[in-house]
C-alpha cells in the first residue's frame, strides 16, 4: 500500500519548492527594482501600440477590433494600464487590474490581445 | 477446459467492471470540473488558478485501473471544456490535463508518496498550459507567472494528494484496485 508521504519524498518536494521561491524572489525583485515606463499591447503577435507611460497627462482608451468579432478597450494612464473590458467568456485579462510594474502583463487569450509592460 | 472457461467469464466481468468505473470517472470528473467552475476564486490571484479537484480523480484512475482510462477520462474532460467554455479552453485543458495525467501514471510506478505525485502532476498540469499560452500569443513574456504558477501548483497539488491518498485507502477505491 503506497502511503501519502515518504521521507525521501521530502528531498523533491523542497527542490521544488526551492526553485518556485527563488523564480519568485527573482520576479519580485525585478519588479521592485526596474524601472517601467512603456507599455506594449499586441494583438494577433503583431505590436500594435507601444506607449510611454510617463508622458501620458490624461487617461486615454485604446480601442481593439477585428472581424472575429474581437472588441478589447484598454485604458492608459500615467504610470499604469488595465484592460477595461473584453468580449471574451471568462475576463481573466480584466481581472489583472492595472499593470503597473515591468513585466507586468494581461493576456486574453480568446481574443489574442496582450497588454504588457516592458 | 473448465477452468479456463471460468478464468475467461471472469476476466470479460472484470473487463464490463473497469468500463463502469470508466464511465463514473469520466461522470464524476466532468461534475467536479463544473461545481469546481462555480466556486469563488480560490486565490485572490485573477489569472485563472483553480484547485484541480477532478484531477483527483484522474489521478485515481492512474492509481488504479491504469494509464489508458486516466488519459481517456482527461481527453472527455477535455472535449467537455471545449463544448462548454470554447475552443481556448479545450486546448488549455487537453494541454494541461494529458501532459500531467501521462506524468503521474508514470511516477504510480515508482514508490513515491501520494502527495509528491500529486504536487508533480499540478505542478507539470501549470507549467504546460503557461507554455501553450506563451506560444499561443508568441509571447514568451507569460513565464514571468511561472514561479507564482508553481508555488500555487504546490499548494493544490498537496491539497488533491491528500484527498487522493483518502480516496486511495477507502474500501471501494482497493476493490477497484484489485480488478
Amino acid at each position: 500500500m503506497r502511503k501519502l508521504f515518504y521521507k525521501r519524498d521530502f528531498v523533491i518536494l523542497a527542490v521544488i519548492l526551492l526553485v518556485a521561491l527563488i523564480g519568485m524572489g527573482t520576479v519580485w525583485i525585478y519588479h521592485n527594482f526596474t524601472e517601467s515606463t512603456v507599455v506594449v499591447i499586441e494583438h494577433n503577435s503583431v505590436e500594435i501600440n507601444r506607449i510611454n507611460l510617463d508622458k501620458i497627462e490624461q487617461s486615454d482608451i485604446i480601442f481593439i477590433n477585428d472581424d472575429d468579432g474581437c472588441h478589447v478597450e484598454i485604458e492608459v494612464e500615467n504610470g499604469r494600464a488595465r484592460v477595461l473590458s473584453s468580449t471574451c467568456p471568462d475576463k481573466i485579462c480584466v481581472n489583472c487590474g492595472w499593470l503597473e510594474n515591468k513585466g507586468d502583463s494581461a493576456v486574453c487569450l480568446p481574443n489574442k490581445v496582450v497588454v504588457r509592460i516592458e | 477446459m473448465s477452468i479456463s472457461k471460468n478464468t475467461n467469464k471472469q476476466r470479460s466481468g472484470n473487463a464490463a467492471k473497469k468500463v463502469a468505473v470508466f464511465g463514473v470517472s469520466a461522470a464524476l470528473a466532468l461534475a467536479l470540473s463544473f461545481f469546481e467552475s462555480m466556486l469563488p476564486p480560490l486565490f485572490s490571484l485573477h489569472i485563472g488558478v483553480r484547485l484541480g479537484l477532478s484531477n483527483v480523480v484522474t489521478m485515481t484512475c492512474a492509481a488504479t485501473i491504469g494509464m489508458p482510462c486516466a488519459l481517456a477520462v482527461t481527453l472527455i474532460k477535455g472535449l467537455f471544456a471545449g463544448m462548454t467554455r470554447g475552443f481556448v479552453a479545450m486546448l488549455m485543458s487537453l494541454a494541461g490535463g494529458l501532459l500531467s495525467a501521462f506524468v503521474v501514471c508514470l511516477l504510480m510506478r515508482l514508490k513515491l508518496g501520494y502527495l509528491v505525485i500529486s504536487v508533480i502532476g499540478a505542478v507539470v498540469h501549470n507549467m504546460a498550459q503557461l507554455t501553450l499560452c506563451a506560444f499561443y500569443v508568441s509571447n514568451f513574456g507569460v513565464y514571468i507567472y511561472a514561479p507564482v504558477l508553481a508555488f500555487l501548483g504546490i499548494i493544490a497539488g498537496c491539497i488533491t494528494g491528500s484527498i487522493l491518498c483518502l480516496l486511495a485507502k477507502s474500501k471501494t477505491v482497493s476493490k477497484i484496485k484489485n480488478l
